[in-house]
């Protein structure tokens, strides 16, 4: 009598290859994704970063978001743009869109006063 | 999903500081999939920004990787014990067994290494394998210093130098590193699975 094959005596094992195959793909097809639309495209304002984020990756003056944050004078807070969005009562896409806009701004002005 | 689960992760650090960065470092290096890495890349941007101060995030978030280690070499020591001594009591097995064993123990440390960076995701399943293969607790705790302090200076570092694109380098990295960890693993099964059939009367 000859003995199985090995994919035939280790059922449970060739079912994880399979798995850990397709999850394997699953990520390569999403990295393929984010490395053709999303790595080159611009970044935008998000409600997970902070204000001291946003002036130093975006190059926005400290000046500019200050006022937006309603947070007493002094350093910029260590807080995420929606827990100070929260905490003025607004929506976070509303406190986001007022810093995004001043990020536009200050990026038209560069351009405008550019070589 | 990718996406969601690493903003909804990045919200959480300016509201716990690096306490959530030492919880998520302990938990991914005890097996529940956290993406961790993509977590300190936004630390690495905090700091970068001047929210964050480097040395007590990369204290935190080492020790809690360490912690995490520990507890999945453990795990696999006491649990895969039983297991070990059960195939072990083979003759046939046993001094195949004992030679694997050897040669893990002789590249402990570079495999620990190499599964906390590039492979971060099968970190957690070498300390099991660590553990139950009982590779010796010095060897394995040199190995785990030294490549979680690498995989935490490596993603602080790219989360300061990609400050702007943190997001969506982190979730890029992300997706790589889960590829890179799932090839790695068909390649171990597929190869196991060869040697069974070639060794197998035709």
């Amino acid at each position: 009598m000859t003995e199985a094959p090995a994919w035939q005596r280790h059922p449970v094992l060739l079912g994880v290859l399979a798995v850990t195959l397709a999850l394997g793909l699953l990520f390569l097809a999403h990295f393929g994704w984010m490395v053709t639309t999303r790595l080159g495209a611009e970044p935008r304002v998000e409600d997970w970063m902070t204000p001291r984020h946003v002036v130093h990756a975006f190059g926005v003056p400290e000046a500019v978001i200050a006022p937006l944050l309603g947070t007493p004078p002094g350093p910029l807070p260590f807080a995420s743009l929606r827990d100070l969005a929260a905490a003025q009562g607004k929506t976070p896409e509303a406190l986001v869109a007022e810093v995004q806009a001043q990020v536009d701004m200050a990026d038209g002005l560069s351009v405008e006063g550019g070589p | 999903m990718i996406e969601h689960l690493i903003h909804e992760a990045y919200a959480l650090i300016p509201r716990h500081g690096a306490a959530v960065l030492f919880t998520a470092a302990l938990l991914s290096c005890a097996g529940i999939p956290i993406p961790t890495s993509a977590m300190m890349m936004a630390a690495g941007a905090f700091i970068a920004a001047g929210d964050m101060h480097f040395l007590p995030v990369f204290a935190l978030t080492l020790l809690g990787a360490m912690i995490g280690d520990q507890i999945g070499y453990f795990m696999g020591r006491t649990g895969g014990q039983p297991l070990w001594d059960k195939f072990h009591a083979r003759p046939k097995l046993a001094p195949t067994m004992d030679r694997a064993r050897a040669e893990l123990d002789r590249r402990a440390v570079i495999a620990v290494i190499i599964s906390r960076f590039p492979l971060s995701a099968l970190g957690p399943w070498i300390n099991i394998a660590a553990g139950a293969t009982q590779i010796a607790w010095n060897r394995f705790s040199l190995g785990v210093l030294l490549g979680d302090a690498i995989w935490i200076m490596t993603y602080l570092g790219a989360g300061a130098f990609f400050a702007s694109h943190v997001k969506d380098v982190g979730a890029t990295m992300t997706s790589l590193m889960g590829a890179l960890a799932a090839f790695a693993a068909v390649w171990l099964i597929a190869r196991f699975l060869w040697g069974r059939y070639r060794r197998s009367p035709a």
